[in-house]
């Protein structure tokens, strides 16, 4: 599910690449895609887009003026005049990389803030003092707006570690 | 050559190091990669393909489709004689940069004792 959700978003993103490039090199780079680890992901999405970025971007500046220093091309800001077109491919780029970094950010081999228990379990040891007084004794009285997930992921924790 | 360029590209060298050792596709390109490196400079996708884009059309790099025994073609990816040029121009630059720092290195040395 996750390999096939990660395939279907790459693809997505190389369709923002100009078409010649990606009639030419589109079929391997999803080729490489698919043999990717799922540690690889993180990588192949990132580079993706900086690349796609970098190929509009010369697209871009082609047709425009550069004044040329050795072997690095400046744009001339004052003569350069994005098309429409331009801007709507740089908005749907754009959308794609920040949906990409979503994405990427809800992977689970990835380091996140410590899972808490949902809502509902919340609520019931927020409501059940004895219950929280047996499980933790001398837990702190709640204080802060925080404390009903500290006092949660302290549960968890105190259940798990009675476990071992 | 390659002085008229300026330097090669970190990615663009890990590339004709790896295809100066054998034709590859760009998978094989990206594990020969990973290989020369020890694992300290990894290339995507993105990155592999703009630059191998950038090579064939300069010439430092050709292509050729080959038959596989399943009967697909798969697309592999070779040094040109300027492309080996290429790299030796600046395997040499980079030869005259570590000499330098070399002696740099020893100047200092030499201050600090």
């Amino acid at each position: 599910m996750f390999k096939r959700c990660s395939i279907y978003a790459y693809r997505c993103l190389l369709a923002l690449y100009p078409s010649d490039f990606r009639k030419r090199f589109g079929a391997e780079m999803m080729e490489i895609a698919e043999a990717a680890e799922p540690s690889e992901w993180l990588l192949i999405f990132a580079d993706t887009s900086l690349a796609i970025l970098r190929s509009r971007l010369k697209l871009t500046t082609a047709d425009r003026t550069i004044v040329c220093a050795g072997p690095v091309g400046y744009l001339a800001l004052a003569e350069s005049r994005l098309p429409a077109a331009r801007l709507i491919q740089a908005v749907i780029l754009l959308v794609a990389i920040m949906l990409a970094a979503c994405y990427v950010d809800s992977l689970p081999w990835l380091w996140r803030f410590p899972d808490y228990p949902d809502c509902k379990g919340i609520l019931t040891f927020r409501q059940n003092e004895q219950l929280r007084d047996a499980c933790i004794p001398g837990l702190p009285a709640p204080v802060g707006r925080n404390h009903d997930h500290i006092c949660s992921y302290e549960l968890v924790r105190a259940s798990s570690e009675r476990a071992e | 050559m390659n002085d008229k360029e300026g330097p090669l590209t970190t990615a663009a060298l890990y590339i004709l190091l790896a295809l100066s050792e054998c034709d590859l596709h760009g998978y094989g390109i990206m594990q020969s990669v990973n290989r020369h490196s020890q694992g300290n400079y990894k290339i995507g996708p993105g990155t592999l393909y703009a630059n191998l884009s950038a090579l064939l059309a300069k010439g430092r790099v050709g292509e050729r489709q080959r038959k596989l025994k399943n009967g697909d073609t798969r697309r592999e990816y070779s040094l040109t004689p300027s492309g080996e040029q290429v790299l030796r121009d600046e395997i040499r630059r980079l030869q005259r940069v570590v000499a330098a720092a070399r002696n740099r290195l020893g100047k200092l040395n030499e201050k600090d004792a």
